[in-house]
């Protein structure tokens, strides 16, 4: 029996503390032992795992399974409605590597845990002409249709000879309130929150190889 | 060497790549519907490949440190 587990008055300690339970005199682990001091810090501030099944308990390592358990934790669990998700930081990665490409492609979905917003980094290094444009789009899937394409959320088009300039990093923000007014250079802004299932789309208008990564940082 | 696999479920596709000499998998997903222009084979081919070069990507970033002359 794991001897973490609280109990009081027949009832886990639960998600947040013990303010909405009767505090009696005496508290008492699972195994029958009283819970000292050191108990409460730690069910009330550290981090582990309260779930009604039993067998759960355990603190959190970095090398643990981060996402959809079956129980929440205390502090840094949030529920997306069927699990739990661990609770994150700015984050970022790599949304299409450095490569050259000649078709429009599509990047692997992402999944936003919590951030609000995101920046993409465009780092354009090779285009096939000034004609040639490329229209990056950070695309909302709707989780009823299941597809980004009714959800575009941010377009910009980029080339050479255009506003944008191939052989810069342009950057586009997606966050709420996000303001282009005063401009800044290769940034486009829009304001508007990213949803939990996002992926980002580059349409490849004209023909000939274009050489270019995509990276982003989500930002809370 | 790697290798790609796929499956596909209600809401995606999802590719693992297997790296052979280190029996090491990646997996990333994708969107089920294609994009405009591109044929079911060709949008499943550039998730292929984009998911082979993210895995080697992913592969690169771990390698470890190399001393160099300051």
């Amino acid at each position: 029996m794991n001897s973490k587990r609280i109990v009081v008055n027949g009832h886990l300690v639960p998600p947040g503390g013990l303010s909405n339970i009767y505090a009696p005199s005496k508290m008492y682990k699972e195994d029958g032992s009283e819970v000292n001091t050191a108990d409460m810090v730690e069910a009330l501030y550290g981090a582990f795992i309260v779930s009604k099944n039993a067998g759960v308990d355990a603190k959190l390592t970095g090398s643990d399974a981060a996402d959809a358990q079956s129980s929440g934790l205390i502090p840094g669990m949030g529920f997306n409605g069927t699990t739990y998700d661990r609770w994150r930081n700015n984050a970022e990665g790599t949304l299409l590597v450095p490569a050259v490409r000649s078709t429009n492609t599509t990047s692997p979905l992402q999944t936003n845990h919590n951030a609000k917003g995101v920046m993409l980094h465009v780092n354009i290094t090779a285009a096939p002409n000034s004609a040639s444009t490329l229209i990056i789009w950070i695309r909302a899937i709707d989780p009823v249709a299941n597809s980004g394409n009714f959800g575009v959320m941010a377009t910009l088009i980029t080339a050479a000879g255009s506003t944008l300039q191939s052989g810069t990093i342009q950057r586009i923000v997606l966050y709420p309130g996000a303001s282009a007014s005063p401009a800044i250079a290769n940034f486009l802004l829009v304001s508007a929150p990213l949803p939990r299932r996002w992926d980002c789309y580059v349409n490849h208008n004209g023909t000939g190889n274009w050489e270019y990564s995509v990276g982003y940082s989500l930002i809370l | 060497m790697l290798t790609v696999t796929a499956v596909e479920t209600a809401l995606s596709y999802i590719l693992t790549v297997t790296d052979g000499t280190k029996e090491q998998t990646y997996q990333y997903e994708w969107g089920k519907e294609p994009p405009e222009g591109q044929t079911l084979t060709e949008y499943l081919q550039s998730c292929k490949r984009e998911a082979e070069l993210l895995a080697r990507w992913e592969i690169d970033q771990k390698a470890a440190p190399t001393p160099i002359q300051i």
